[in-house]
Order: C-alpha cells, then sequence, then structure tokens
C-alpha cells in the first residue's frame, strides 16, 4: 500500500501568502505579508514534522473531525445512534425557534419593516 | 473551603445579606477591574437589582443562588453584547443565552459581567483582543495567561466567586495556572456548546474557574449534561461532585507521571522544584506514583495548530459582514465587501490561523496535512487509553513556566504556541484535565500542577484535587491590584 508519508517527506512546501490569503477572504497589506510569510516558514517547518509519521491511503480515508468521540461511545458501551434527537417536531429543540422580534434584534435595522422579518443589507446590486 | 461555598453558607445562614454584600462588591468591581481589565462590561446595575429581590425572599433553595458568575465573553447572554474580544462583532447582541448561561440561570447564579479573552479564544496570554490585555492581579507586569485570562483574573482578584471559561488547547487551564486558581476542563460531550461561539468544535469545551476543586464541583454540577440543543453533548449520567469530594483519597490513588512531560530540561528551575516537592507530597500521603508514556505527545503542538486552524477557518467563515457586528464602509462589490470587513474586523493571529486552516484544507495539501494531524490525534487518545488502563489520573505540570511578561512573545507565534505544550494533547485525546495551584516560584508567581483522567471521570479528577489541596495547603498568592 502506498505511503502517503513517503510521497509528501521532503516535498517543498508551496506556500504563497496572497493565494491563501485569497482563499480565507482577507486582505492582507504589504507589512502583514511580509510578516506572515516569516511566521508561516517557521510554523509550517514546525508542523511538517507530523511527516515523519507513516499514514496508509486508507487510514488517510478514515480520518473524520469527530472520531475522537466515538471512542467514547464504545468505551462507556454507548450506542450513538441511540443518543440522537427522536424525528419529531415535539422536542425543546423547538425552543431553538425565534420569534421575528428575536430574530431580528440583532440586525442593522429592522424596526419599521413590514412585518420586522427583514433585515437591511447593503445595497451591493449595482456595484 | 472555597469563596462559593463560603459566601453561599453566610447567605443562607443569614450573616449577610444579598443588598449589602452586593453593594461593596460592585463598589470593589469598579475600583479594581480598571487596574486589570479583566471585565468587558460589568452588569453592576442588574447585580443590585437582583440583590433586591433575593434579599425579599425568604429563603435560598437553588444551589448558586446568588452567587456572582463571572461569563467569558464567548458565551451568550441574551441581549447582552457579545464581541468575542474582536472588532468583527462589536455590537453584537444574541437572540438567546447560551445552554450553560440557561442552567446558571436556574440554579440562581447572578451575572457579575463578561470577561476578556483572547480574540475567538484564540491566544495563550490574552494579548490578542481588541480591547486591550488582561493583566495578572497577582503581578500587573505579567500577563494572565490565556485565552480565558479575563475569567482567571476575575477569579484570583476576587471580583467573582466562579467563572465559564472555554478550553480549546489549554485555554482554562493556562490561565488557572497563570493566576493561581483552580480550572477544570471537562470530557468533550460532557457540557453543551449551544450558545458557545466555536473556536474549533471538535475540541472547544466549557468548563469552570473557582477557588478551588469543591468550588469548580459545584459549578461542573450545574452546567454539566446531554443538550439536545448540541448534538455533541453526551447521554451520561451527571455525577454529584461535590458528594464525590471525599472520595478518593491521595492513599492508595495510582498516579501516572508521563516521562515525556516530565523532562527537567523543558522546565524552568522553580516548576520543577514544586513539582518534585508535589510527587514527594504524593508519595508521602501513600499514592503510588508510576511512570507512563505517551510517545506521540510530542507531536501535540503540530496536530493542535493544523486541527484547530482548520476548524477555525470554517467556524469564522460566518463573520462576513452580512449577518453579524461589523461591516465595512467602503468596498465595491459583495465580494469585496466580505473582505474588507473581515480584514479591517479580525486581528492578527485570528487571520494567521484562518490563514493556517485554509492552508491545511486547501486542495493537495488536505492529506499531508489535516488528514495526517487527525491521524496522529488518534495515536495520542489511544496512548492516554491505554496509560489511564494502568493508572487512575495522569499528573504534570500545566505549564514549563509561570507567568511570563507582557509582550515578551507577542512578535514570535510559535513560541507563544509552544506555551501550551503539555495542555493540548489533552484536549486532543478529548478527556478531563484539572488545573491547581501546587505553589510558588521565588518571586511569588504561582506554579499549576495539573491531574487528567478517563472519560467522564471529572468527579475523580475534583477528588483527587481535593485531596491534594487539604495535604498540601497551599496559601493564595498575594494580589498586586
Amino acid at each position: 500500500m502506498e505511503s502517503l508519508s513517503s510521497f509528501y517527506y521532503g516535498q517543498p512546501m508551496s506556500f504563497s501568502v496572497d493565494k491563501v490569503a485569497a482563499l480565507a477572504y482577507l486582505k492582507l497589506s504589504e507589512a502583514e505579508k511580509k510578516t506572515f510569510e516569516a511566521q508561516f516558514k517557521d510554523i509550517l517547518g514546525y508542523v511538517d514534522q507530523l511527516q515523519k509519521i507513516p499514514m496508509t491511503a486508507d487510514e488517510a480515508k478514515s480520518m473524520g473531525a469527530f472520531h475522537i468521540q466515538q471512542k467514547f461511545y464504545e468505551i462507556l458501551g454507548l450506542n450513538f445512534a441511540s443518543t440522537l434527537r427522536e424525528d419529531s417536531s415535539d422536542t425543546d429543540a423547538e425552543s431553538l425557534l425565534f420569534t421575528n422580534a428575536d430574530a431580528t434584534r440583532s440586525a442593522p435595522k429592522a424596526d419599521g419593516l413590514p412585518g420586522e422579518l427583514l433585515y437591511e443589507v447593503p445595497s451591493i446590486i449595482d456595484r | 473551603m472555597g469563596r462559593l461555598v463560603e459566601l453561599r453558607k453566610k447567605f443562607q445562614k443569614k450573616e449577610i445579606g444579598y443588598k449589602e454584600y452586593y453593594r461593596t462588591f460592585v463598589d470593589r468591581l469598579e475600583k479594581i477591574n480598571p487596574k486589570i481589565n479583566a471585565y468587558l462590561e460589568l452588569f453592576s446595575s442588574d447585580v443590585l437589582a437582583a440583590a433586591e429581590k433575593l434579599d425579599s425572599r425568604s429563603s435560598a433553595s437553588n444551589s448558586l443562588e446568588g452567587l456572582p458568575i463571572a461569563i467569558k465573553d464567548v458565551i451568550s447572554i441574551r441581549d447582552k453584547e457579545l464581541n468575542a474580544s474582536s472588532k468583527i462583532l462589536k455590537g453584537y447582541r444574541p437572540a438567546r443565552s447560551a445552554s450553560v448561561v440557561e442552567k446558571l440561570e436556574k440554579a440562581g447564579a447572578i451575572f457579575s459581567g463578561r470577561t476578556n479573552c483572547d480574540e475567538f479564544t484564540m491566544g495563550s496570554s490574552n494579548e490578542n483582543t481588541s480591547f486591550g490585555s488582561v493583566k495578572n492581579p497577582l503581578r500587573l507586569d505579567r500577563t494572565a495567561g490565556g485565552s480565558s485570562g479575563g475569567s482567571a483574573a476575575v477569579v484570583a482578584a476576587e471580583l467573582c466567586v466562579g467563572a465559564l471559561g472555554t478550553d480549546t488547547g489549554g485555554s482554562i487551564r493556562l490561565p488557572a495556572s497563570f493566576c493561581g486558581i483552580t480550572g477544570l476542563k471537562a470530557t468533550y460531550g460532557r457540557v453543551s456548546r449551544s450558545g458557545v461561539i466555536a473556536f474549533a468544535s471538535s475540541l472547544d469545551q466549557v468548563g469552570p474557574m473557582a477557588d478551588d476543586a469543591e468550588d469548580c464541583a459545584e459549578i461542573l454540577k450545574v452546567i454539566s449534561g446531554r443538550d439536545s440543543r448540541d448534538a455533541t453533548s453526551m447521554q451520561v449520567a451527571v455525577q454529584d461532585y461535590p458528594a464525590l469530594l471525599e472520595k478518593t483519597p491521595l492513599k492508595g490513588l495510582r498516579i501516572g507521571l508521563p516521562k515525556e512531560f516530565m523532562k527537567p530540561e523543558g522546565l524552568e528551575p522553580d516548576v520543577q522544584a514544586r513539582v518534585a516537592e508535589t510527587l514527594d507530597l504524593f508519595k508521602r500521603e501513600g499514592a503510588i506514583l508510576k511512570e507512563v508514556s505517551l510517545p506521540h505527545s510530542e507531536y501535540g503542538i503540530a496536530v493542535y495548530y493544523l486541527v484547530a486552524t482548520a476548524e477555525a477557518s470554517s467556524n469564522l467563515s460566518r463573520y462576513d459582514g452580512i449577518r453579524y457586528g461589523h461591516r465595512a464602509k467602503e468596498f465595491s462589490s459583495l465580494k469585496d465587501l466580505m473582505m474588507q470587513t473581515r480584514s479591517e474586523g479580525f486581528g492578527s493571529e485570528v487571520k494567521r490561523r484562518i490563514m493556517l486552516g485554509t492552508f491545511s484544507l486547501s486542495a493537495g495539501y488536505f492529506d499531508a496535512y489535516y488528514s495526517k494531524a487527525q491521524f496522529v490525534r488518534s495515536k495520542i487518545q489511544n496512548e492516554f487509553l491505554a496509560a489511564l488502563k494502568e493508572v487512575d489520573v495522569i499528573f504534570c505540570p500545566t505549564s514549563p513556566s509561570v507567568a511570563f511578561k507582557l509582550g515578551e512573545k507577542t512578535d514570535d507565534p510559535l513560541q507563544m504556541y509552544l506555551s501550551d505544550i503539555f495542555t493540548v494533547s489533552i484536549n486532543l485525546a478529548g478527556i478531563p484535565a484539572i488545573a491547581f495551584p501546587i505553589g510558588f516560584d521565588r518571586s511569588g508567581l504561582p506554579i499549576g500542577g495539573q491531574f487528567i483522567a478517563g472519560p467522564f471521570e471529572e468527579g475523580k479528577l475534583l477528588a483527587a484535587t481535593h485531596a491534594f489541596e487539604k495535604a498540601a495547603r497551599i496559601p493564595k498568592g498575594k494580589l498586586e491590584c
């Protein structure tokens, strides 16, 4: 089985501050770019130590964000499915539903709009 | 006895009235807080109004009735401003309270204010905040630790009897250690995260911060339990933690010492000395010490800063200027509005972490970084769980150093990240840990140790800490504020 580590380890990293900032919806000043470039070099150099640890492609596929908690269900003998809410509208999750007034409380402008259900957002269509 | 239990007794015995107590309390709050910048907002008028009502009641039956609790500025309180110490959330008021806040309210707690923290909980020193650094109440030129530095500082400065913090990589335990108080990070799934601003969803946990294990037990009992609003909260019975405090004496307790965390060269000399004295005390009290090994914990920081930042880059994508808080005034398109808002609203550390997370999730790097980090995370968890089959609890220092000087590490993020070296692995494993004072350095700054236990063994942690507190009798630090 192909080892992912052997594929990646030792390969030069291609980190472009401009490209990553654009993906993250961030605009950086020239000074920020310069600082971040140096800092990311250090940080990525440090985290690259993980590439020493071999991992197969199958192992990579099995890694989900919440796999850590699955172990607790096993240890405690709990069935994960039994802890899910019943598929019913008659649950206390209903209390999550906001009234119109609740939902519009944090909107920049909501008062006076019909039904108070509308949020005012900036006009961007003509820009 | 901590101040929470002590004050409750005084109220119950009517040795002091609520109005009388809170008048002095508010005066003190308003006098001391500007010196340490720990509260972002004081709820003085709410507190006084609540005290007025309580005095007219005949009896107090709830466990936290009338007790002042501080809330970290990432935990929603209905109608109160919630900023996550970030400019980007300026003006935001949540429509409902977090589940933990509702539970505290039901138990009768009074909220004294919302506390400063690192922006979106990203930091180890409470310097990454849009509202000024928190100062350590024991030494004003030192950091209070982060990210729950405000919560730790208000407990240490006696500006409340308990506080809620959150812990993603050590954010309760590190400030608890730096400020000489006790703080507990619960098992992932023990406490609901509903209504808590997310940094890294697979790591974040809310927990109590207070004078000692007994006070933490009182708060934890109230906030724990399954919540249908948080699918990751688990259906595991909540123990009566205060009732369990006497159940785990140090005599016969099997304490694991991870060799990777106890290397003398990794610790400041005074930390090393206090750790050695603590181990001597454990032995004198009849505990059984055993070396354990957690070989993959050396990768904890690297794993943490990939997993946490990947989740942060996703969680923080919602702050776009449309739905919450700050909105850029100048923009040329919808995309530009979002970019401009985020660039103006987020501080440097948040930008750095969003970018690191975006990179590790990007095409071509996902398996090499994110999947690899998750893979090593599993190994770290397996090692902790295997070690905890051989011992009851694991002990190690909370931090290799005492509270460092404000500004000392702000230019070097990697050095700052390494402050969390003894705490992040526990979050990665999802298991509980408690930080508590074990002594002071020669200049009087507190030093913390931590017990770590298996999933949902918070009762054991609190009891072991309680037993240590009774045996060691560590005095409180001298306040400088």
